[in-house]
């Protein structure tokens, strides 16, 4: 079971003079289970890509396939329907679209629209906020606006979980929150893929990336650019630069200190790692000048 | 179809009628309104049809333009031709069981039709030359004069300046909201008008909540730029009649009175 | 010199109508020529403290000075808003004109100036943050980093000598954000004017000569950067990052007590490790 781009080519405003190649022969295959980060910069092609994924832009060229079928076959709108659903979409700053008097309502709404009897929905909603760690009982009556901009964020998110999803995609999902704020829904994402949710994020933030990511694609100009696990993406930071990204933090310094003549590994990003390679890289240095 | 309105749009030009002043310009178009109207026999009506012309020609505006234009009230057009034919009582020309055609509703309607061809054609050429700008500029400046019995000249100009400012914004908005609300599952497409209706609750609440939001946040932010009223406010690019205006002015003059000549005809 | 004493601030919250001490006895003195950041979670009082410094708000209690002129003083709004400039977080919700150079006119228009001198202002300003080319466009056609850059240029225009940044780059990509961060160092470093830095990224807070840090309406570390970032406990304790530079310093130096631990920049570390 799987989400797969062939050959996908998205074109807009085709044959006016503001036409734009937005996607390019695009071929990718996300599996079950798999945690994806997608990076680029702002215009490189990705939040076109991530609305393919459920139907909400038709590929100018090429097919989308969920679990083997074609997402915009033309069957029955019903079977259309639920297709698209298997597939959530969160965009940035969700909590704009929330509209409903109550948390619940809200929540409920895709549910709800699905067709679903209400003893279902509501077990839907109860489901979806205990995976946002929202409290139930507390907040099932309250208006979504009086929350807080993290919990609103969380409400939204739950409206998608709502219609259990297999695949989860997320545009810049801690966009604008606090550290605090971002540690915790990057945890909580975390959770939902252990749980066995596919994942599929959008970020600027490479040092995010190098935490969560399994495999990660980078975009630019409409292309995949590059694809692999993030330590073999940060491995070419030339390459990453080019396309106007940066690699995170500490393994730049890592990158830095290899051209100063200090023998260490380019391919770590955690702190802990990072630190035991340096201090591993010292003593070696020293053991030489003492021979 | 919301492309397809010209009046309204702003196409960057160097034209003569680019070059006026916006004061000039929509006194310009009042006058001709009046006279448009004052007109009542075929030789005022070709005259205004002949001086149209030259306007148009004198913006240097691309025809398809006005033809854009006039697509869009088309209908309104031929329902109004239609009613002056068979409604106007008179002597009959052609009857057709209780529906009959007189010289008078024939007379009418061509110059019914022609005056609405007419009215959007020149009204778009005050659009189509000026930026939102100046057009704003321009009728804070005219209103001021009323300011005294309370007209709100400047409270106008400002809001239309920041309604022209976000009309992009919210439409990018909407789209948006389109958008992730479809991905839960909202459908803005099928269904009779009662449930459309309905549909576009999950649109418009967020739409209203942010813009709400906006607002609040602009206001603060033109706050902590000194902004306090129209009073002491100066302008960057004051107004300032020039020679052409006078030209221009001249020209509206005559265009009147040769109006006004024409009904004795 | 501002100067902020004793500063408290209660607001009444509209949903529930409790009572909120968003300020709690606050002092704080910002010198000219200085970079400031301000650090804290949403919601801890940064924001509440940023719009006193131009009278958007009024103390409960104590005093706010700008340059010996209470803010209070309301003869002085003007002058004041005049002097202390202010740059929001969303770049959309902050211009108002339908083109660039008449946004970046707002300002000194709404002070009175002469349409001359406004033009000379504008031109100047835009120049200053490199979005002179763009005079003419919609805002609605910019990105967001170049959105902000216009707000940045509509308040040089007026001329202030601090300017506050509330969040400026919290809705940006990393290339806007980058574009705004080299604009405020300039203005900084070149023009000479105060900048006070409300944000939430540890990196910006490092170009800083002070780090402020806020929690639950009160300053609870105040220090150059390095004094405020080689707390690396206390900062984690409070739930905020720590410069991973900062990080890796601190645990560098338990490993080996030769390595500083007050180290802020790869420039800096590269230097430490391979002199």
């Amino acid at each position: 079971m799987s989400l797969e781009m062939n050959h996908v080519y998205y074109t807009y405003q085709e044959g006016s003079p503001a036409e734009s190649h937005a996607l390019q022969d695009i071929c990718l295959n996300i599996n079950e289970g798999e945690f994806l980060g997608i990076v680029g910069h702002t215009g490189s092609g990705k939040s076109t890509l991530i609305q393919h994924l459920n139907g909400l832009l038709k590929p100018s060229k090429g097919e989308v396939l969920i679990d083997d079928i074609d997402i915009n076959r033309k069957d029955a709108k019903a079977q259309r329907k639920e297709r698209r659903m298997r597939v959530g979409l969160v965009f940035q700053y969700p909590e704009y679209q929330l509209f409903e008097e109550t948390v619940e309502l809200d929540i409920g709404f895709g549910p709800r629209s699905m067709g679903l009897s209400e003893a279902e929905v509501t077990s839907r909603v109860q489901e979806a906020m205990a995976l946002m760690q929202l409290d139930y009982n507390a907040l099932r009556k309250q208006s979504p606006f009086d929350l807080s901009g993290g919990q609103k964020r969380k409400v939204a998110i739950a409206g998608v979980l709502a219609m259990k999803p297999k695949y989860l995609v997320l545009d810049e999902p801690t966009a604008g929150l606090d550290p605090m704020g971002r540690e915790e829904f990057l945890e909580l994402l975390g959770q939902l893929h252990q749980q066995g949710m596919t994942i599929i994020m959008v970020s600027h933030s490479m040092d995010d990336m190098a935490r969560y990511a399994q495999r990660m694609i980078v975009m630019d100009h409409g292309k995949i650019q590059l694809e692999g696990t993030p330590r073999e993406i940060f491995a070419q930071p030339v390459k990453l630069r080019e396309l106007g990204l940066d690699v995170p933090t500490l393994t730049k310094l890592l990158l830095e200190l290899k051209q100063r003549g200090l023998d260490v590994r380019t391919d770590l990003f955690e702190p802990q790692a990072v630190k035991a390679e340096i201090m591993r890289a010292l003593k070696a240095g020293k053991e030489q000048v003492t021979c | 179809m919301l492309k397809d309105i010209t009046i309204g749009q702003y196409l960057p030009g160097s034209s003569f009628l680019h070059k006026l002043d916006p004061r000039t310009k929509i006194i310009a178009v009042a006058v001709y309104m009046i006279s448009l109207f004052v007109v009542n026999n075929f030789w005022g009506l070709g005259a205004m049809l002949v001086l149209s012309l030259a306007i148009v020609l004198i913006s240097r505006i691309p025809l398809r333009f006005f033809f854009r234009g006039i697509k869009a009230i088309v209908f309104i057009v031929l329902l109004t031709v239609i009613l002056q034919m068979f409604m106007t009582p008179g002597e009959p020309l052609v009857e057709l069981g209780f529906l009959k055609i007189t010289k008078e509703g024939v007379h009418q309607a061509v110059f019914m039709g022609t005056r609405l061809v007419l009215l959007v054609s020149v009204t778009s050429i005050l659009t189509l030359t000026t930026t939102p700008i100046a057009l704003t500029d321009g009728i804070e400046n005219l209103l001021k004069p009323f300011q005294k019995i309370g007209v709100p000249a400047h409270e106008l100009a400002m809001m239309m300046t920041i309604a022209l400012r976000f009309i992009p914004t919210l439409v990018e908005e909407t789209d948006k909201i389109m958008k992730a609300q479809s991905a839960r599952g909202a459908d803005f497409e099928s269904g009779n008008l009662l449930e459309r209706a309905k549909a576009m609750i999950p649109l418009l609440v967020p739409l209203f909540l942010n813009a709400i939001k906006r607002a609040d946040e602009l206001a603060l932010a033109m706050e902590a730029r000194c902004y306090h009223g129209g009073d002491g406010r100066t302008r960057m690019k004051a107004l300032q009649y020039s020679g052409r205006d006078a030209i221009a002015g001249v020209c509206c003059l005559c265009m009147a009175a040769g109006a006004f000549l024409t009904r004795f005809i | 010199m501002i100067r902020i004493q004793r500063v408290t601030h209660i607001y009444k919250k509209e949903s529930t109508k409790q009572e909120v001490k968003a300020l709690d006895n606050v002092s704080l003195e910002i010198r000219e020529g200085e970079h400031i950041a301000v650090l804290g979670h949403n919601g801890c009082g940064k924001s509440t403290l940023a719009k006193h410094l131009n009278a958007l708000l009024l103390p409960t209690a104590g005093t706010v000075e700008v340059d010996a002129v209470d803010t209070a003083n309301e003869a002085d709004l003007w002058t004041i808003r005049q002097m202390v400039g202010m740059v929001f977080q969303n770049p959309d919700n902050q211009l108002v004109a339908t083109t660039v150079e008449e946004d970046v006119a707002f300002g000194p228009e709404n002070m009175g100036m002469e349409p001359a001198l406004i033009r000379q202002r504008v031109d100047e300003a835009l120049a200053l943050v490199g979005m002179s080319q763009f005079k003419d466009k919609g805002p609605h056609l910019l990105s967001g980093g170049q959105k902000q850059r216009v707000a940045i240029a509509g308040i040089i225009a007026m001329r202030p000598k601090y300017i506050v940044f509330d969040e400026p780059t919290a809705m940006l990509d990393p290339i806007g954000r980058k574009e705004v961060m080299d604009t405020m160092q300039r203005l900084n470093r070149e023009e000479g004017i105060t900048v006070i830095n409300i944000t939430h990224f540890m990196e910006e807070a490092v170009l800083a000569d002070r780090v402020v840090v806020m929690d639950h309406g009160r300053i609870v570390l105040s220090g150059t950067p390095k004094e405020v970032f080689t707390q690396v406990d206390f900062l984690k304790q409070m739930q905020l990052d720590v410069p991973p530079i900062a990080e890796l310093a601190a645990l560098l130096h338990k490993e080996d007590t030769h390595i500083a631990a007050d180290i802020m920049t790869i420039e800096e570390m590269v230097r430490e490790l391979c002199p």
